[in-house]
């Protein structure tokens, strides 16, 4: 990475110099970020718990290749063909069709990352574009922006998309993850947008401005570094809503009935009417939702700690 | 003054976003795939009341026209017959509407008083054992995902202990029999609401009690604080009178903004418990592709959230008389 | 013979932070008699609105006080217990906040805030004897009494320092401590508040401590100043002594600071003491002799202790008396 011959800057915003010295600084502030990371206790257990899901769901997919019967969805045991408690073949019982518990909750850890994050990501994206646009165009489009996203965060995310799902039939996996992010971008796009509205009249961007620089530069270039700590941190607590609502419809019936989602076994577990005699299978799926849940929003937490200050330190600096 | 400008403002906001919400509902049923007509007429009517219904909500005329029948239809609460229960989706849905709001109110108001409550205490013993007790049991229960707790609930104190009925609303022994009176009906629907009221609660409660720890310690750094010490209040008047009001109104605004995930959590409660309202129609209805009343429930859910946000404007509007004067 | 309303003796008090122990105020000593007003003058961070805090028991929980006796009507205030502090607090002495802006609780009423003042150091008042009390309160601030009613914020700055003033008395008691009463106000209503001030003192015969980082404020009002700085009592006399022959390096400073009309400051070189020029001061001990055109050696490393120009004015500085 060939660095350009400037002054050593160690104060003052990374985005004026050449791409060469800005990722470096990112590098080293990803590094110091960890670094206080890792000190905090919340953190540190939330990081545990997130590992040990993403444990079990790189786990899911061994348990169908030891043994077709333990495939999570169409492995049905050839003994067995109801409920059963926990066994040494089947460590957490089987369904009711005699299907191995334990690797649905494998293969649901897989789907709750998925969903999650590939949900967070979309609503990120969305709402830092929208969130930016907004604050940097400022006026009517601002105005339009945020109404819009203020009628969309009034409405229940989970109710609007069980209506989508009578519309349009059964949903596919993919299509429910687009929904929820479609719901979930005004949230960070209220505080990108605030901001964006505080950095849109620094030096820097006029300085960028003056330059020449066309107004699509400046957002990406310029503006959008700053606003990205901001922004991943909110991404932690889009994963923790997408999961609770992928879970909640499938809950309901309205999942993708090809993928085992913790949600999706909680339905079994209810509508087969199994729940009052079997706790290995009622338990198991809540008491992930609930972990992963905590887990995301303990990272989280620890993030905002480690970020918060150093955004505060960077608005003196620049 | 200043009220009721504010109140017929946020009335006129609330027309224009559920004009837009009507819209899009109105634009989502034509555009989905397969027949719309089939949607709103129940293809097992006779041709005779398939035609009247037809005519009555304008689906053999152009599109334009079908719009304006549409919002006519609204305002006068014509919204199709229910496939499944064959009756007016109107009438209905305004049986249940009563049950939702009982159910709701009383989970939101016993919510925030039990997290304004807590909260208060939590601050007031910051650091102390107390005070990490509560922060972390409030987290907890935050994560905890609402429909499992329903079924645990269930288990637990209907099934297990036997102390409360497993779902519904009401038992029909007690509202058939003529000699009930309403003391012992009006038990048996608390009877019946207790366990979806304690779900309720126990997740909402969680978040009010974060906020109102923190609003209570930003409270507590103001000035009027030590004007009332200095007066020789004691600790207690201090911490309730004085400090708990001021900090007490961030937690209605967060009342607000929860608003969605609230009516989420309310539907669910309904779905897992049996309890007549409006989201379990709305559930129902979806599953069991009855359209004239998924389409009806989910605007009038639209009403009730776009009212209760109002509701709490105004509550907070009339509680700090910063605003109110 | 009366004991002395209020007496200051030898009064040190620190902060505790991160584990060391700052020192706010170092052996101060006065006291107020009553019906008399003391001004305690000095910049920000001098520690004389530590001093108030102190009087009323109101410090942080990370202040020790080090050393001293806080002697109010002959009892130690340090000494005393909680629910002593609780009864003497507004009853016997009360405080004119600063910040009226937030000294008063924006949910309730003001005429509530002053009754409930009341009741707490009284509570066997009649409702209608509560009513008639705070509505006597307000006449004597000049404030009409239909704004009773009214919440903190409807009031302007002026106003809600009246409501302020008048919740000090509501209790009738024997000592205020007014901390920068005026400082958020412009100079026309500082004017009336001053005077409304002065006026309720002399009508009640109460005892008052002044504190402001303004001299010109302090010497229109008070009967005797003290000047602080760096949390040691530097000068103490009555305010004609103190201001026609100021003795300490600092109050001299602090006098020549006042703009006169000409928009000048106002030149004391030619003010001729009969106890001596303007003496330098000592370090360790005086902590002007950095700034102080006369320090000599002396000042920047001996203390300087207390010598007295008269039976009622002394002065820390180590050179004054000398010559003349």
């Amino acid at each position: 990475m060939p660095e350009a011959p400037q002054p050593s800057r160690k104060r003052g915003n990374t985005c004026d110099q050449p791409d060469g010295k800005h990722r470096l600084h990112w590098v080293a502030r990803f590094v110091d970020g960890w670094r206080v990371y890792r000190k905090n206790t919340i953190g540190r257990i939330g990081i545990m718990l997130l590992g040990l899901f993403a444990l079990m769901a790189l786990a899911s997919f061994i348990p169908p290749w030891v043994d077709p019967m333990y495939h999570p969805m169409t492995g049905v045991d050839p003994h067995i063909s109801h409920s059963t408690g926990p066994s040494l073949r089947h460590w957490l019982g089987t369904d009711f069709i005699g299907r191995d518990i334990f690797s649905q909750l494998l293969a649901g850890a897989r789907i709750a990352f998925m969903v999650g994050i590939s949900s967070a990501l979309i609503s990120i994206f969305l709402g830092t574009t929208i969130g930016m646009v907004a604050g940097y165009a400022g006026r009517t489009t601002d105005v339009v922006l945020m109404r819009l996203a203020d009628m969309i965060m009034v409405m229940p995310t989970l109710l609007v998309v069980l209506i989508l799902a009578a519309l349009f039939g059964q949903l596919n996996i993919w299509v429910i993850v687009l929904m929820i992010a479609l719901f979930r971008w005004p949230g960070v796009a209220r505080v990108i947008r605030s901001q964006t509205l505080s950095l849109r009249h620094r030096p820097f961007v006029e300085a960028a401005r003056v330059a020449g620089a066309s107004h699509l530069r400046i957002l990406f270039r310029h503006i959008l570094p700053h606003v990205m700590p901001l922004a991943l941190l909110y991404m932690t607590f889009r994963v923790t809503s997408a999961i609770i609502i992928e879970a909640a419809l499938a809950f309901l019936g309205f999942g993708d009935p090809g993928t085992v989602s913790w949600g999706m076994m909680l339905q079994w577990v209810w509508k087969t009417g199994h729940m009052f005699q079997a706790p290995y299978w009622l338990l198991p799926p809540g008491i992930c939702i609930s972990l992963i849940t905590m887990a995301f929003y303990m990272t989280g937490r620890a993030m905002d700690d480690v970020l918060d200050p150093r955004l505060r330190s960077e608005e003196t600096k620049a | 003054m200043g009220l009721r400008r504010f109140v017929l403002r946020r009335l006129v906001e609330i027309v224009v976003i559920f004009f837009v919400i009507m819209t899009v509902l109105f634009v989502l049923f034509r555009l989905a795939p397969g027949d719309p007509v089939a949607r709103m007429v129940d293809p097992s009517m006779t041709p005779e009341d398939a035609r009247l219904l037809m005519e009555s909500m304008g689906l053999d005329q152009p599109l334009w026209t079908q719009y304006l029948y549409y919002l006519k239809n609204v305002a006068t609460g014509n919204l199709g017959i229910s496939f499944h229960y064959g009756e007016p989706v109107s009438r209905i849905l305004m049986n249940r509407l009563p049950n939702t709001i009982l159910l709701f109110t009383t989970a939101i108001v016993l919510s925030a008083l039990l997290g304004v409550f807590l909260g208060k205490i939590a601050a007031w013993r910051r650091e102390e054992r107390i005070d990490t007790l509560m922060t972390i049991g409030a987290l907890f229960c935050n994560t905890l995902f609402l429909p499992w707790l329903a079924l645990i609930m269930i288990w637990f104190f209907a099934y297990w202990v036997g102390w409360f009925p497993i779902t519904g609303m009401i038992s029909p022994q007690v509202w058939i029999d003529p000699s009930a009176g309403p003391i012992r009906k009006t038990l048996d629907v608390l009877h019946h609401m207790a366990l979806p009221l304690m779900t309720l609660i126990v997740t909402h409660f969680g978040s009010y009690l974060l906020v109102m720890r923190s609003s209570m310690l930003d409270t507590l750094k103001d000035d009027y604080i030590i004007t009332a010490r200095a007066k020789g209040l004691d600790e207690k008047t201090i911490r309730d009178h004085h400090a708990a009001p001021n900090a007490a109104l961030p937690v209605v605004t967060s009342v607000g903004l929860s608003l969605a995930f609230s009516i989420n959590g309310g539907a669910l409660t309904e779905t897992v418990f049996s309890w007549p309202g409006i989201g379990r129609e709305l559930v129902f209805s979806v599953s069991h592709s009855d359209y004239p009343l998924a389409q009806a429930a989910f605007l009038l859910i639209a009403i009730v959230v776009l009212m209760a946000n109002l509701v709490v404007d105004v509550l907070y509007a009339y509680l700090d008389p910063r605003i109110r004067y | 013979m009366t004991p002395t309303l209020l007496e200051v003796d030898n009064l040190s008090i620190g902060y505790r932070t991160a584990g060391v122990v700052n020192l706010a105020v170092e052996g101060v000593s006065f006291r107020v008699e009553r019906g008399g007003s003391l001004g305690l003058v000095g910049e920000s961070g001098c520690g004389k609105t530590t001093i108030g805090m102190a009087l009323m028991g109101l410090l942080g929980s990370n202040a020790a006080i080090l050393s001293g006796r806080i002697l109010f009507e002959g009892q130690d205030l340090l000494t005393a217990g909680e629910a002593r502090i609780r009864q003497i607090r507004w009853r016997r002495i009360s405080m004119i906040f600063q910040s009226a802006m937030n000294a008063l609780n924006p949910v309730h009423r003001v005429q509530d805030q002053i009754a409930e003042a009341i009741i707490t150091h009284e509570p066997h008042l009649s409702r209608q004897a509560l009513a008639a009390r705070t509505r006597a309160l307000f006449d004597l601030v000049k404030i009409p009494a239909n704004r009773l009613q009214n919440y903190p914020h409807q009031f302007s700055g002026g106003m809600r320092q009246r409501v302020i003033i008048a919740m000090a008395l509501a209790c009738n008691p024997s000592l205020i401590i007014a901390d920068e009463p005026t400082t958020a106000l412009d100079v026309i209503v500082q004017d009336q508040i001053l005077s409304a001030i002065a006026a309720v003192q002399k009508e009640m015969n109460i005892g008052m401590i002044f504190i402001s980082h303004d001299i010109a404020v302090v010497a229109d009002v008070c009967t005797h100043i003290g000047v602080m700085h760096a949390g040691r009592l530097v000068e103490y006399g009555s305010r004609q002594e103190v201001l026609e022959c100021p003795g300490h390096p600092y109050t001299r400073m602090l006098l020549a600071s006042l703009l006169t009309l000409s928009d000048q400051a106002a030149d004391l070189s030619g003010v001729v003491c009969a106890w001596g020029d303007n003496g330098p001061a000592a370090k360790m001990g005086c902590p002007i002799s950095a700034v102080c055109a006369d320090a000599t050696a002396a000042c920047r490393h001996e203390p300087a202790g207390w010598v007295d120009l008269s039976a009622t004015h002394r002065v820390r500085c180590l050179n004054v008396g000398r010559g003349g």
